[in-house]
């Protein structure tokens, strides 16, 4: 297959890098680039086979699978890539995005120097400018902002990019990275792209913190008897994870995959389960019921490790001994209260064996609850047959999977994020998340909920990174809240407005909910910055776009995000490429263009010298001069490491929490809370596909979109050589619904909402239910034949967790 | 005698992808050439399921030149390009190539041969993948060359070198503690159009 119609409006050329670099570098550049690689034949030297020079890198674009790659170098070109040896054989990784990344290096719409715009916003007009000229303007502007209006009117937006240290992709970004340090130093905002957070909310308020990570390292998943694969697709967007899931399906696992979607994920489970998209809740409380009714729950786990038996008070907070006069308010004494066997009331730390259902109690002249028995009743909402209507899933088979994961024990759910991308998804997941509670299934072997995603950071001196002097720090403000503080000029209850952006390891102009509410907030900023290593859509938006280099261009270390617990060094096996320069060292020439200079001084080795000054890094044998030998060491202690191990949790109580006390949204606009909703498992529809929405009466068709193999978001989307497998956009529906469209796979569609439209190729598959249409994500504007996927989605966030829901999106479709 | 072949675990492939992609820059193939094709069960779209919703079943066939015992293209071949090593791979000496395409009409494996028509063309100015990988020319017909560069010294064919999986195997067949030899042993197989009798030397195991 030649090149496509797509690849030329794309606009890759076959302009030669090594050509261009010559025309255009001032200095130095073309070291890497040596001289004999003009013809490509000539280059093949059968003497050289097998001698490349190996560094280690680390692939990172926030897929969770932070393999480390062995980074074959021959002449100063990368010539591939292959999986590095780790200290656990079983994390040894590799994909075919990390197989790719001499596509990435020597792409042909690499930024190649820093840029201002000349046209309008968008059109990808740009002069070349010099890297003096850039930071200077840069400085010149945020100083003038900041001496009208403050730093805070200026905010830096970091996404899941480049999740190394320096680097200081998201992952890093709350601890490590030099942008933490940037945006401290001079009390910067921050945009926040408030995706993926539905789970990691619920889990944290019902859980809290391990301090390690939420869930089982990998190695464990074979030590479940039961394993639900729910809200998640591994196979595709966690594909370091399967072959964990195989051999424990092959060690005698049962694995049940539910999914609205047959996809790929299916071949790894024994069986799948479709489910209605968006009611995942609706199932899991109905499966609650029935652990209920046949007495399959684990009455000790809740009594011992939940706040079940805790009383709640009429004003909703939770009963203590000091409401009974037995200890001081807020002192070490003053524990939570529990009603005893006898009827007594007493410390719940004393009573071992607490009542659990509790109603309209007299607990020493204060009435109360249980919050076991308040939980009963939002359970009862959801009887099986109810649960069944809602998700469409038989009632004996609901029943099936409550006596599986309730009995079937150790049993496990390994959760990511699709149930995420619904404006109920929160509560979907807080209901998930009853089910451990009720059945014991965590805190040991075989036992979990959610996919292994968080590292450490007790091994680094997060106190040293932010240690500079600061003028205070700005707000942190969810994206799709921009429209409504650039029209009201508030955040928070006090006046906020934003100048300028700070674009980062993000692109936002594809992978933020409706693209065209984005397009109009970013107008109103008067100087967007973009750092990026290619041309992005973000970056035609751009005043002033800043060329970054490569991963493997610089130094870095990896140590947060991935589906394992190593620390892994990321050494600089090439020169930068063209002008470009690591994102750490924009940021040190912009502090010191600001006269901060000084606290910004770092090399890679002093940067991590600093970082890993820690008695717990030394402890584990975790250094910069270690890294550098070892390249890849254990950062958590050895033995598999369990989650809540022993029952133990991050809340206030110690215990995982059915009852929230004091539920705090991820947003200030207190107005939309709704805290009887949030202080139980919840569960409510999703806003715009369920069936009795006004929305999907106009437009019957849910648009999903699903991660591609061969990029992550926008990553890999300029690797050229994956058009041979995935040359374009397409939606893919059933035949039931292409017939009533009156299209076959081939043809085109508009697909359409009050907010955008798309015109699409199609794709009929059986795998979709009728009504579900999906687009694998990370397409950008040129590549579709007209409109854009991104402008369809909505921007509207659960009023209680800032949320994106990128799910909840029904469309209307025609041929086109 | 050593006797290579392949073996594909079908329960533990998921349609990664990676091995077709491993193939296709450790052999710095030229545009429009994949030497390994991991096809659907359901049909000619990725990730195509079989059956109707939701009664549905899915599976991979990673599917490359067979290095058949007895390949059909061996004969057919005018100037004797296609040949055949003592330890089984069937491979194609491009100089002596004239591209008449008879290997790919008696081949019964469709998809795993490509006529290279033209110039080769390339998507990077530079060359990937293996030094030593055979040199690609117009007119010629290319296919899986079981890495036979990497495996004379010592290393591991591309699409063997991890499968994220853990489904390929390979090695001597005629060795009993050979990796192939392990993972075929107790399994159930298949083999591709058996009744062609071309005697292909990869396994599904199912």
């Amino acid at each position: 297959m030649t090149e496509s119609k797509t690849m030329e409006s794309r606009g890759f050329t076959r302009r030669s890098f090594i050509k261009g670099a010559a025309a255009l570098t001032a200095g130095g550049m073309l070291a890497g680039c040596s001289a004999q690689m003009t013809e490509l034949e000539d280059v093949s030297e059968s003497s050289q086979a097998g001698t490349e020079s190996i560094y280690q890198g680390v692939c990172r674009g926030f897929c969770t699978g932070g393999c480390a790659l062995n980074l074959h170098v021959r002449d100063g070109v990368l010539v591939r890539t292959s999986a590095a040896d780790m200290p656990d054989p079983a994390y040894q990784r590799i994909c075919v995005k990390g197989l790719s990344e001499m596509y990435q290096v020597y792409a042909a719409d690499r930024l190649q120097y820093p840029m201002r715009r000349t046209g309008e916003r968008g059109s990808g007009e740009f002069e070349r400018i010099s890297w003096d000229e850039a930071i200077s303007e840069i400085a010149e502007k945020w100083q003038k902002i900041i001496d009208e209006s403050g730093p805070q009117s200026i905010a830096t937006f970091t996404d899941t990019g480049n999740n190394a240290f320096l680097g200081s992709g998201i992952m890093a970004m709350t601890a490590g990275s030099m942008v933490s340090r940037f945006k401290r130093a001079f009390g910067f905002s921050a945009i926040d792209s408030a995706n993926d957070r539905a789970a990691t909310f619920a889990i944290s308020r019902m859980y809290g913190p391990d301090g390690i990570c939420q869930s089982n390292e990998p190695v464990d998943y074979k030590n479940c008897k039961t394993l639900f694969i729910w809200s998640a697709l591994p196979a595709i967007a966690q594909v370091q994870t399967v072959h964990f899931f195989n051999e424990a399906r092959e060690n005698g696992t049962k694995i049940i995959y539910i999914d609205p979607i047959y996809n790929p994920s299916a071949l790894i489970a024994n069986e799948w389960v479709p489910i209605k998209p968006g009611t995942d809740g609706a199932l899991a409380m109905g499966m609650a019921n029935a652990i209920l009714e046949n007495g399959w729950h684990n009455v000790e786990f809740i009594k011992a490790h939940t706040n079940a038996p805790f009383l709640v008070k009429e004003d909703s907070s939770i009963l203590r001994l000091s409401d009974l006069g037995q200890a001081e308010a807020g002192s070490d004494a003053d524990d939570y209260v529990v009603m005893a066997q006898d009827g007594s009331f007493g410390a719940a730390g004393d009573i071992d064996d607490p009542v659990l259902e509790v109603v309209a109690a007299d607990a020493g002249g204060v009435a109360v609850t249980s919050a076991y028995s308040m939980l009963l009743e939002r359970i009862a909402e959801y009887p099986v047959s109810r649960a069944s209507e809602l998700t469409g899933i038989p009632e004996d088979k609901i029943v099936e999977l409550a006596r599986a994961y309730a009995c079937d024990t150790p049993a496990a759910i390994y959760s990511v994020f699709g149930t995420d991308h619904y404006y109920n998804g929160h509560w979907s997941f807080s209901c998930m998340m009853t089910l451990p509670m009720l059945t014991g299934n965590i805190g040991r072997s075989g036992s979990f909920i959610e996919c292994y995603r968080e590292n450490p950071t007790d091994y680094l001196n997060l106190k040293a990174v932010t240690d500079v002097e600061t003028p205070g720090a700005g707000p942190t403000v969810a994206a799709p809240r921009m429209p409504q503080v650039v029209e009201s000029g508030m955040y928070n209850g006090k006046p906020f407005s934003l100048r300028s952006m700070y674009v980062h390891s993000g692109n936002p102009l594809v992978n933020l909910t409706d693209r065209n509410a984005v397009v109009k907030w970013l107008d109103s900023l008067e100087l967007l910055v973009v750092a990026d290593m290619k041309m992005t859509d973000t970056c035609k938006y751009a005043d002033i776009l800043l060329p970054v280099c490569h991963w493997f261009e610089y130094e870095d270390v990896y140590g947060r995000g991935a589906h394992h617990p190593i620390c892994l060094i990321n050494e600089q096996a090439l020169e930068p490429l063209y002008e470009s320069k690591p994102d750490y060292e924009i940021f040190q020439l912009i502090a010191t263009a600001l006269g901060r200079g000084d606290d910004f001084n770092f090399t890679p080795q002093t940067w991590f010298e600093m970082l890993f000054d820690n008695d717990i890094a030394r402890e584990r044998g975790i250094s910069y001069e270690s890294l550098k030998e070892k390249k890849a060491i254990r950062m958590i202690p050895e033995g598999t490491h369990i989650a809540y191990e022993g029952g133990r949790f991050g809340t206030s109580s110690g215990r995982a929490e059915f009852y929230i006390e004091k539920p705090k949204g991820s947003n200030p606009y207190t107005e939309e809370w709704d805290l009887a909703k949030e202080r139980l498992p919840y569960w409510e529809p999703p806003r715009e596909v369920w069936e009795g929405s006004e929305l999907r009466k106009k437009y019957p068709y849910q648009l999903m979109s699903e991660k591609p193999r061969f990029r992550t978001h926008t990553r890999c989307a300029n690797v050229e050589m994956f058009r041979e497998y995935d040359p374009e956009p397409y939606v893919r529906m059933c035949p039931a619904d292409a017939e009533n469209v009156g299209v076959k796979t081939g043809d085109v569609v508009r697909l359409f909402n009050d907010r955008g439209y798309v015109v699409i190729k199609v794709q009929v598959v059986p795998n979709l239910p009728s009504g579900v249409f999906v687009i694998p994500k990370g397409w950008s504007a040129d590549d579709y034949i007209e409109g854009n996927y991104s402008d369809l989605t909505a921007i509207e966030m659960n009023g209680f967790c800032a949320n994106q829901a990128f799910f909840d999106t029904v469309v209307g479709v025609e041929k086109a | 005698m050593t006797r290579y072949g392949m073996a594909i675990d079908t329960t533990r492939c998921f349609g990664c992808q990676t091995c077709s992609v491993a193939c296709k820059i450790a052999n710095n193939l030229p545009k429009g050439v994949i030497y390994n094709h991991v096809y659907s069960s359901g049909g000619d779209l990725f990730d195509m399921a079989e059956g109707e919703f939701p009664n549905l079943t899915l599976s991979y066939q990673p599917t490359a030149c067979q290095h058949c015992d007895n390949p059909s293209c061996l004969d057919v071949c005018p100037t004797g390009a296609t040949k055949k090593r003592e330890d089984g791979i069937v491979y194609i000496d491009y100089d002596l190539c004239i591209g008449c395409r008879s290997c790919i009409m008696a081949c019964p494996y469709e998809g795993v041969r490509t006529l290279v028509e033209g110039d080769p063309e390339y998507y990077l100015d530079v060359t990937v993948g293996e030094a030593d990988a055979p040199r690609h020319q117009a007119g010629v017909v290319e296919k899986c060359t079981f890495c036979h560069n990497l495996i004379d010294r010592g290393e591991e064919p591309a699409c063997m070198q991890l499968c994220p999986g853990r489904a390929r195997f390979w090695g001597d067949l005629d060795d009993p503690d050979s990796e192939i030899s392990k993972a075929i042993e107790g399994r159930e197989y298949r083999k591709l159009r058996e009744s062609t009798g071309t005697e292909p030397n990869v396994f599904y195991l199912v």
